[in-house]
């Protein structure tokens, strides 16, 4: 076996520890890159770029952004081989993974230049790509992925809708057999819940509510617990916007409830934050208190401090108004 | 006694005779509602209430007491479809009623809907008693949409109050029957036409819209009525009424005689009436129920044995009606065996034991029970509540 192949054997490995695996890739992928130099081997060595770029991707140990700058610069090594016009299916599957570890490291570093790459790599990698090919299908699921996430900074409606033609594609071209079709199927609802969200608040809540409808349906069918958690989430947005308290607040019960079963403490907090509103817009002000200050409690803890100072505002406006209500059990301090 | 007099709803519009005859108390909201309608400024009026509470028979009765009065006023009546807009809903109501107005035929027409002569004819035929349009059935369904319903239905008032200067009423009955952000939502985009020159009654259920509509819409009502349970008095003498309405000879509404209960006794009649819960429409079912048994024990008086042989079977009559399904069943049980389910209390584990992971899908479920007298919702503001409805199965109680 060659060192590349039995890199590739390394990475691919399912049982054993998955880490010293992709150690073990790396060394080999790097061992192979001294046997197959540029100059006398072009593809083999882009091709050995890649998967080291690939190795280093998804390492475990280590710096993560470290392995991802590594990651990138490997992935620009191999392109400089696989050009569009000679390997266009290649080319097109390594600016895809280039593509997803752009979108990696703006999840580390916040930086919405890497997304904005990302998403321009992707639709040109889409050209390329052969369509209804693996790549094809990765690439679509992955730009849907990217597209999302530029819409949570955005807010663009078109984002949300150019996400949902990518899962879309993805979706019809795949084959049931996809050892990740879950995935896949899950992505349109979820998308499908943000997308009701967003329009209810737009104002086409007819609309907006329908797609929350199915989306939460199909997902209370999958296994996937944190794409039905979210869309429950949604839910309870709209229907918070829509001022239909009773039913934002069994959303949010919903959601809180399959959050925590989840150990999900960032999907708590706002679940918690949520009820706590609803409650004190409907003047339960002792109950809301309790869940604002469970919310505040995790944000605390996941260091969201500015989450905390606006819980704290919160905290204390429901307080002031329970303090100018008749209590006798209860003493309140001053406002 | 010629026949059974309970009924399921008031819906015989075309013959309101019966509800006439049945329709018992709630003196103190009806005169509240007669004296808004002293005033010839529009209003608008709510009322609301749990299902089977009698919303929709205290709002045909309301209609059909005024409509009798108030010659010069033109009265309408419509259950809201599933699927219409409030604006739509009113259009048709209203078109209906002015047969003689050719615009209001032609948006009919053009909507794809029996013209109101039409319709007339059809039930004039049926009974004499034409006291309201025919309710809409799925038949006058409109196939044609409506570009611009609150222009239409606005234009449509102005031609109605030519012809009836002292006012338009729009009576829109059934937004308790839906779901309560659709209902929210419907209000929100009505609200230029029901602020317009027509005046409104419309029913809704008191949790949801309902309840919200009176913190933060205090303007939009200018009456908010509450139907609650009938007191133990006037549930007997809605027994009384019942009992009298399909009596052939030997009329006796006097709660004082005791062959006004007949073939009760005012002891049965009684305990029928605690049972009842001053439910209507649950009294309706039990009371069907309990004669159905009667009869086929072949018994001319519902003595004490009968009647708990009656209620007895209520339970499982109440669940064959329902026809429950298997999952619907599965909720049914366990609210049975829990007492009460609420979106606060419940667990993940019993959620997932019933086939779910969120108490929202259970809640159409528990609405559906809610439906069938199986389940009822226990008015909250902090919880959504469904606690099981108690028959009595076991020992005879009597309340004296
Ligand atoms: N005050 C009343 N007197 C006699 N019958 C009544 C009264 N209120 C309701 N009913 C009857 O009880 C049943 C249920 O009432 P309904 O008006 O359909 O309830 P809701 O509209 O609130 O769901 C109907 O058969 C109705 O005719
Ligand atoms: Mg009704």
């Amino acid at each position: 076996m060659t060192q590349n192949n039995l890199g590739l054997a390394y990475s691919n490995r399912i049982r054993g520890e998955r880490a010293d695996n992709l150690e073990r890739a790396i060394a080999a992928y790097e061992q192979a890159l001294e046997v197959y130099t540029r100059e006398a081997f072009p593809e083999d060595w882009a091709a050995t770029q890649h998967n080291l770029a690939d190795a280093y991707r998804d390492r475990i140990q280590g710096e993560p952004l470290a392995n991802l700058e590594l990651a990138i610069a490997a992935y620009q090594n191999a392109a400089e081989i696989f050009t569009r016009d000679a390997f266009p299916e290649k080319w097109a599957r390594n600016q895809s993974h280039l593509a997803q570890t752009l979108i990696k490291r703006s999840g580390l570093t916040n930086a919405p230049e890497d997304l904005e790459s990302a998403i321009q790599l992707l639709q040109n990698a889409l050209t390329g790509a052969t369509p209804q090919s693996p790549d094809f299908i990765a690439t679509q699921y992955v730009l849907g992925n990217a597209l999302t996430q530029r819409h949570e900074r955005s807010k663009d409606l078109d984002d949300l809708r150019a996400a949902e033609r990518a899962y879309r594609a993805a979706l019809e071209a795949i084959s049931p057999e996809h050892y990740d079709i879950e995935q896949y199927r899950n992505a349109l609802p979820a998308i499908q819940s943000v997308m009701g969200s967003r329009l209810v608040r737009d104002g086409q809540w007819q609309q907006g509510l329908q797609l929350l409808r199915d989306s939460n349906r199909q997902l209370s069918q999958s296994t996937d617990k944190l794409a039905h958690a979210n869309a429950l989430y949604q839910t309870a947005k709209a229907h918070e916007h829509l001022t239909d308290w009773d039913n934002a607040r069994t959303y949010y019960r919903d959601t809180l409830r399959l959050y925590k079963h989840l150990k999900d403490d960032p999907g708590m907090a706002k679940s918690y934050e949520g009820l706590g509103n609803v409650l004190a817009t409907q003047g339960n002000l002792a109950r809301s208190l309790v869940e604002l200050a469970q919310a505040r409690e995790l944000y605390a803890k996941l260091a969201r401090t500015d989450k905390v100072s606006e819980i704290d505002k919160l905290y204390q406006s429901v307080e002031c108004v329970l303090a100018k209500q008749p209590h006798p059990d209860l003493t309140y301090g001053q406002c | 006694m010629s026949a059974i007099p309970f009924t399921e709803s008031p819906t015989g519009f075309d013959d309101t005779t019966q509800l006439d005859r049945t329709f018992t108390g709630r003196e103190n909201e009806l005169s509240q509602v007669f004296n808004l309608f002293q005033s010839l400024e529009r209003r608008r009026i709510l009322i609301y209430g749990r299902i089977g509470i009698g919303k929709s028979a205290f709002l045909l009765e309301a209609l059909a007491t005024l409509r009798r009065n108030l010659p010069r006023k033109l009265f309408t009546y419509t259950a809201l479809p599933a699927e219409l807009d409030l604006a739509t809903a009113a259009l048709i109501a209203l078109a209906q009623e002015l047969p003689d107005d050719d615009w209001a035929q032609n948006t009919l027409h053009q909507m794809g809907i029996p013209t109101a002569k039409a319709i007339k004819e059809r039930t004039t035929e049926a009974s004499a008693n034409v006291v309201f349009g025919a309710k809409m059935s799925e038949k006058s369904a409109p196939q044609g949409k409506l570009q611009y319903p609150t222009a239409a239905l606005d234009t449509l008032i102005d031609r109605a109050l030519k012809k009836y200067p002292e006012g338009v009423v729009i009576a829109i009955d059934d937004l308790d029957k839906q779901n309560p952000a659709r209902v929210r939502q419907l209000m929100h985009d009505a609200q230029g036409i029901l602020k317009g020159r027509a005046w409104f009654m419309l029913t809704g259920h008191p949790t949801g819209i309902t309840a919200d509509l009176l913190t933060t819409e205090r303007g939009l009502f200018d009456l908010q009525i509450e139907l609650k349970e009938l007191d133990q008095k006037t549930t007997y003498q809605m027994l009384v009424n019942y009992l009298d309405s399909v009596r052939i000879k030997d009329h006796c509404t006097d709660p004082s005689d005791p062959r006004s209960v007949l073939p009760f006794s005012p002891e049965t009649a009684r305990h029928f009436c605690q049972v009842s819960q001053g439910k209507p429409r649950l009294f309706n079912r039990l009371g069907t129920i309990v004669l159905n048994r009667a009869a086929e024990l072949q018994a001319d008086k519902i003595t004490p044995e009968v009647l708990q042989a009656g209620l007895k079977s209520a339970a499982p009559k109440l669940q064959e009606r329902a026809a429950l399904n298997f999952q619907e069943e599965r909720v049914r049980s366990r609210l049975q065996e829990r007492g009460s389910l609420s979106d606060e209390t419940i667990e993940i584990e019993d959620l997932e034991q019933l086939g779910v992971r969120s108490f929202s899908e259970l809640v159409p479920i528990l609405e559906k029970l809610e439906e069938a007298d199986l389940a009822h919702q226990i008015l909250r503001s902090d919880a959504q509540e469904f606690a099981a409805i108690d028959l009595p199965f076991g020992e005879f109680i009597d309340t004296e």
